[in-house]
């Protein structure tokens, strides 16, 4: 019959820290021991149990100083610490401003630390940060930047140069959510399949994929919010979009809330194909009309960004032909 | 009165019953004794010790397989150990025989 060995780590530490005429009597009970109960109550316990107690072997060890530390002194120490705490307790107010201020100046850096982490990894979670760029609008007239632009740009910059990887369209809706009772006013994201894989928000359950028709992806924080702790998978919540749209979607998965310092903020993300007009048309992404809140570029070389800028550009007439109110298209990084 | 500490007089009572232990031998005993769970280094430390101050004195017994092929520590209590039961014994039943059975109704709780 195959033994199950004991956790060789465990073992290994047994060794390093039992001194040498115990270790044959300790090691060799502790194999034992772990038969016996891998025999009464099963292995996971017996494993559980040899790891506590090798670790509380530490008990037989014995520590000796190390030569750095053997000529201090002490009893001189000690009599240090003794004179100045006797020396505190004779000036409190000079102790008390000394602890205050000093706790106060370790808090505020750490507050600060904290602080500037937080800013400082703004937007930079995602592995492949150095590749998305945002096309940003500049309205010709006033030179005022904007973060939405036209929709067909998603198709057009996919289409133009060989560096643009992928075209990623982000819109969001004012929706109302409605659950038996309940009914709440959220924000609905239209996204693609391909923003998941750019955008570092991970899935928890269920599946990513929002192609499928009538599929709606919501965060750990709206499932709770809608199903408290019943797992939502398949099960259904109804949208409304004004008085007159209404559609149910599927819940097909679970995202992790986007962290704070993230500019992408979300509960709901489905299809750009569920976006259904007033006139009961879909929103086509041909139309010039049309605007997204938001455009990604996942560019390869940041050397090709200038000629992707022209050629982009060129189609300006196009969209003025249309909406004669914006003009020069710009990049920026997100 | 030297002997200090419920594990020292319970391990003790346990190789004066048993004659002969290792250290497993006398966690199983325990357990079985007092159902509750016992790790072996604390045991291991209290032997140690215990040597040291003459209550027991220990051998090593045949090698097994199950032990990997180290050998036992066998554990025997002396007559020192022996006494040093009994007088903690003696003193605890002393005052044990001057409680009478207390009134638990004292006093408005």
């Amino acid at each position: 019959m195959a033994h199950s060995e004991p956790p060789q780590w465990a073992d290994w530490f047994i060794e390093k820290i039992c001194p040498e005429e115990y270790l044959e009597e300790v090691q060799g009970d502790l194999y034992e021991a772990f038969r016996w109960r891998e025999q009464t109550r099963g292995l996971p316990y017996a494993r559980r149990k040899f790891y506590m107690e090798a670790l509380k072997t530490i008990r037989l060890a014995k520590f000796q100083l190390p030569d750095m530390m053997k000529p201090i002194s002490w009893h001189l120490l000690n009599n240090y610490f003794k004179t100045a705490y006797r020396h505190l307790g004779r000036h409190k107010v000079y102790l008390l401003i000394n602890v205050l201020g000093l706790s106060l100046a370790l808090t505020l850096c750490i507050v600060a630390y904290i602080n500037w982490k937080f800013d400082a990894d703004f937007d930079q979670f995602h592995t492949e940060v150095d590749k998305i760029y945002r096309v940003t609008t500049i309205k010709t007239s006033s030179l005022d930047m904007y973060g939405i632009c036209p929709a067909p740009i998603s198709d057009l910059a996919r289409s133009i140069h060989p560096a643009v990887l992928e075209a990623i369209p982000l819109d969001s809706w004012n929706v109302t959510v409605n659950k038996g009772e309940n009914t709440y006013a959220e924000v609905l994201h239209f996204t693609e399949a391909a923003f998941f894989k750019w955008f570092d928000f991970s899935l928890v359950a269920g599946s990513a994929d929002i192609s499928m028709p009538n599929r709606v992806l919501l965060t750990e924080k709206m499932a709770k919010k809608y199903f408290g702790n019943q797992d939502p998978i398949g099960k259904t919540l109804t949208f409304y979009v004004g008085d007159s749209r209404k559609r149910e979607f599927v819940i097909g998965g679970v995202l992790k809330n986007p962290p704070l310092n993230s500019s992408i903020q979300f509960g709901f993300i489905t299809h750009p194909s569920n976006q259904v007009l007033s006139n009961g048309e879909k929103l086509l992404s041909s139309d010039w009309k049309r605007w997204r809140d938001a455009i990604f570029l996942v560019v390869e070389k940041p050397e090709a960004l200038p000629s992707i800028l022209n050629e982009l550009n060129r189609h300006i007439p196009a969209q003025d032909l249309n909406v004669p109110l914006m003009g020069k298209k710009e990049k920026w990084n997100i | 009165m030297e002997l200090k500490g419920s594990l020292e007089e319970i391990i003790l009572m346990i190789l004066l019953q048993q004659e002969e232990c290792h250290g497993l031998e006398i966690a199983q005993r325990y357990e079985e004794v007092l159902q509750q769970s016992i790790s072996l280094p604390a045991i291991h430390v209290v032997l140690k010790r215990m040597e040291k101050k003459g209550w027991v004195k220990s051998k090593f017994g045949e090698p097994t397989a199950e032990r990997g092929g180290r050998r036992k520590r066998l554990y025997q209590a002396t007559q020192a150990g022996y006494y040093a039961v009994k007088e903690i014994q003696e003193v605890k039943s002393h005052l044990w025989s001057s409680i009478i059975l207390p009134n638990f109704k004292y006093g408005t709780f």
